[in-house]
C-alpha cells in the first residue's frame, strides 16, 4: 500500500535514507530504533505532514502529495503517544469524531455513523466507558478510545506514534492485542512505533527497524531478538 | 421616549460586545488549546489600544476621525493577532505563549506612556476616559457598523464548528480529520481580531470577558460541542455586560466607576479559580 524508493527523510537535513520499503496491506508492524533514530520523523513522512527530501514516496501508485485531502483521510489515522483527555469531551463524542470526514459542515452524526460507533464500542469492549469523559479515564482506556476514534474513520492504515509509551505492563499487552484483533477483523494496516521489544516480536507481523547505521531494514515475525538488538540498539 | 432613544443603543452594545469578546476568548481558547488565552491576555486588545494611542494622540494624522479610530483599532488587533499566531508555532509552551502576550501588553503600555507623555492634555484625557471601557459612546451610525461585524463575526464562528470540534483532540489529528489547519488558524485570528478591534475601538479595551465567559459556559454546558459554546459564550458575554453596566448605573449618583475595573474585579478571580483547577 506503501511504498518508498530512495527516499531521504528529515526535517531540510537528512536524517535516515530508505532504499526499498513497501507496507502491505492488512499486517501489523512494529518500528523500532532507538531514541533520534527518526521514528518519529518516518511517521510525519509516512502522514504526508513531512515531504520526502528526495526519492518517491506512492501510496497505491499515487504520489502522497499529489493525493487530496479527502483521499488522504481515507488511507491516513493516526493515534498521538500522549492524549491528554478533554473536559467534557465522552468516549462515545471521541470516537464520533473518527466520523468527521462523512459529517455535514456542522458535525451531526446520523444513524449510520451512531451504528458505527456502536459497533467499533463493541469490538473494543469499551460499551460501559462510553459516557464518561475522557479526561476522568484510566491511560490505557483512553489509549483505546483513541483507537477507537481510527477505526470510526474507516481509513485503510492506522499509525501510531509509541502508543504504549505511557501504560504499565497489562495495558501494553492489552494495547497491542486490540491492534492485532483490528488488523485481523477489519484487515486494515497498522504501523506503530515501540520501544518495546519483546511485545513486538511476539504480536507484529513484520518489524521495521532503523539500524545503526541509520537505514531502514524489514523483518519477519520469527527474528530472533539477538539479532535484533544487535542491529539496531 | 428620550430615555428609549439613549437606552436602546447603549443595550446592543453592551450585547454585541459582550457576544463579541467571549467569542474571540473561546476561539482563542481552543486554537490555543489553554483555557487561559483570551483576546486581553494574548495581546490583542493592547496592539487596538496602542494603534489607537497612536492615531489619537500623535501628530501621525492619517486616521484622525471617527472612523479612523475603528480602523487602528483593527489594524492593532490583526497585527498583534498575527504576531502571537506566528509565535505560536515556535513556542510550544502554553505558558510561554501567554507570557509572550503579557509582554506584548507591556511593551505596547510601555510604547503608550511615551506617546501620553508627549501628548495635549484634552487628548490624553480623551484616551484614559477610552482606556476606562464604556458602553455609552457609540453613537448611531455606528451602531450599523457595529451589528453588522458582531453578526459577521458569531455567523462565521458557527461555520468553524467542526474544526472547532476537532481541534480539541490536536492538530495533527484535526488534519487527518479533514481540516484545514492553516486557513483555520488564520481565520480564527481573522474573526478574533475584527471583534475584539471593532469592541475596542468603540467601547476601550474591556478585560478579562473573553477570558472567563467561556470557561463558566463549559463549566454551565458541560460540553465541548462548539455550536453551544458559541452560542453559550454570546449569550453570557451579552449578559455579563448588561449586568455590569446595570452595576455601574446603580452607583451612578455616588460614583462613576469604569467598565473595566469592574470586568477585572469579577474576572480576576475566575482566573485564580481556573488555575488552580487545571494546574
Amino acid at each position: 500500500m506503501f511504498k518508498l524508493k530512495n527516499v531521504d527523510i528529515g526535517y531540510k537535513k537528512k536524517l535516515v535514507h530508505i532504499t526499498d520499503l513497501h507496507v502491505e496491506k492488512g499486517k501489523l508492524y512494529a518500528l523500532l530504533g532507538k531514541n533520534g533514530s527518526g521514528k518519529t520523523t518516518f511517521l510525519q513522512t509516512l502522514m504526508g505532514n513531512l515531504a520526502p527530501l528526495k526519492g518517491e514516496y506512492l501510496v497505491d501508485g499515487k504520489e502522497i502529495q499529489a493525493l487530496s485531502k479527502r483521499e488522504k483521510m481515507r488511507y491516513l489515522s493516526y493515534v498521538p503517544s500522549k492524549f491528554y483527555g478533554v473536559e467534557h469531551l465522552s468516549v462515545r463524542e471521541l470516537i464520533g469524531m473518527g466520523r468527521a470526514p462523512f459529517t455535514n459542515v456542522l458535525g451531526r452524526i446520523s444513524q449510520r455513523d451512531n451504528d458505527k460507533i456502536d459497533e467499533i464500542l463493541a469490538l473494543l469492549k469499551i460499551e460501559h466507558l462510553q459516557c464518561l469523559s475522557t479526561q476522568k479515564i484510566s491511560d490505557g482506556e483512553r489509549q483505546i478510545a483513541m483507537i477507537g476514534k481510527a477505526l470510526a474513520q474507516e481509513a485503510r492504515a492506522i499509525i501510531l506514534d509509541e502508543p504504549t509509551a505511557f501504560l504499565d505492563y497489562s495495558n501494553r499487552l492489552k494495547t497491542i492485542q486490540i491492534l492485532k484483533e483490528v488488523v485481523a477483523k477489519k484487515g486494515v494496516t497498522v504501523l506503530f512505533s515501540t520501544h518495546n521489544l519483546d511485545l513486538s516480536l511476539n504480536y507484529a507481523d513484520n518489524i521495521i527497524s532503523i539500524n545503526k547505521e541509520k537505514e531502514f531494514e524489514v523483518f519477519e515475525a520469527g527474528i530472533a531478538k539477538e539479532l535484533i538488538i544487535e542491529k539496531v540498539y | 421616549m428620550l430615555a428609549h432613544v439613549f437606552r436602546i443603543p447603549k443595550a446592543i452594545t453592551g450585547v454585541l460586545a459582550g457576544a463579541a469578546l467571549a467569542i474571540s476568548g473561546l476561539l482563542m481558547q481552543t486554537l490555543f488549546q489553554n483555557p487561559l488565552a483570551g483576546p486581553y491576555v494574548l495581546g490583542i486588545n493592547s496592539g487596538s489600544s496602542l494603534f489607537v494611542a497612536l492615531s489619537t494622540m500623535t501628530g501621525i494624522g492619517v486616521f484622525a476621525s471617527d472612523f479612523g479610530i475603528i480602523t487602528s483599532a483593527l489594524l492593532g488587533a490583526f497585527a498583534f493577532g498575527l504576531l502571537i499566531l506566528i509565535s505560536s508555532i515556535y513556542v510550544r509552551s502554553k505558558i510561554s505563549l501567554l507570557l509572550i502576550g503579557i509582554m506584548l501588553g507591556s511593551f505596547s503600555g510601555a510604547l503608550i506612556n511615551v506617546v501620553q507623555s508627549y501628548s495635549n492634555p484634552d487628548a490624553l484625557k480623551a484616551f484614559t476616559l477610552w482606556s476606562f471601557g464604556s458602553l455609552n459612546n457609540v453613537a448611531f451610525e455606528q451602531l450599523w457598523w457595529f451589528i453588522l461585524v458582531g453578526l459577521t463575526g458569531i455567523i462565521l464562528s458557527l461555520f468553524l464548528t467542526k474544526p472547532l470540534n476537532l481541534l480539541v483532540i490536536g492538530e495533527e489529528n484535526a488534519s487527518l480529520l479533514g481540516v484545514n489547519i492553516k486557513r483555520t488558524r488564520l481565520l480564527i485570528i481573522f474573526i478574533a481580531a475584527l471583534l475584539t478591534g471593532t469592541v475596542t475601538a468603540l467601547c476601550g479595551p474591556i478585560a478579562f470577558v473573553g477570558l472567563a465567559i467561556p470557561n463558566i459556559v463549559k463549566y454551565i454546558f458541560k460540553t465541548s460541542n462548539h455550536l453551544f459554546l458559541i452560542l453559550g459564550s454570546a449569550l453570557m458575554g451579552a449578559v455579563l455586560l448588561l449586568l455590569c453596566d446595570l452595576l455601574i448605573f446603580a452607583f451612578s449618583d455616588i460614583v462613576q466607576l469604569p467598565l473595566n475595573a469592574i470586568t477585572a474585579l469579577f474576572g480576576a478571580p475566575i482566573v485564580v479559580w481556573i488555575i488552580l483547577k487545571k494546574y
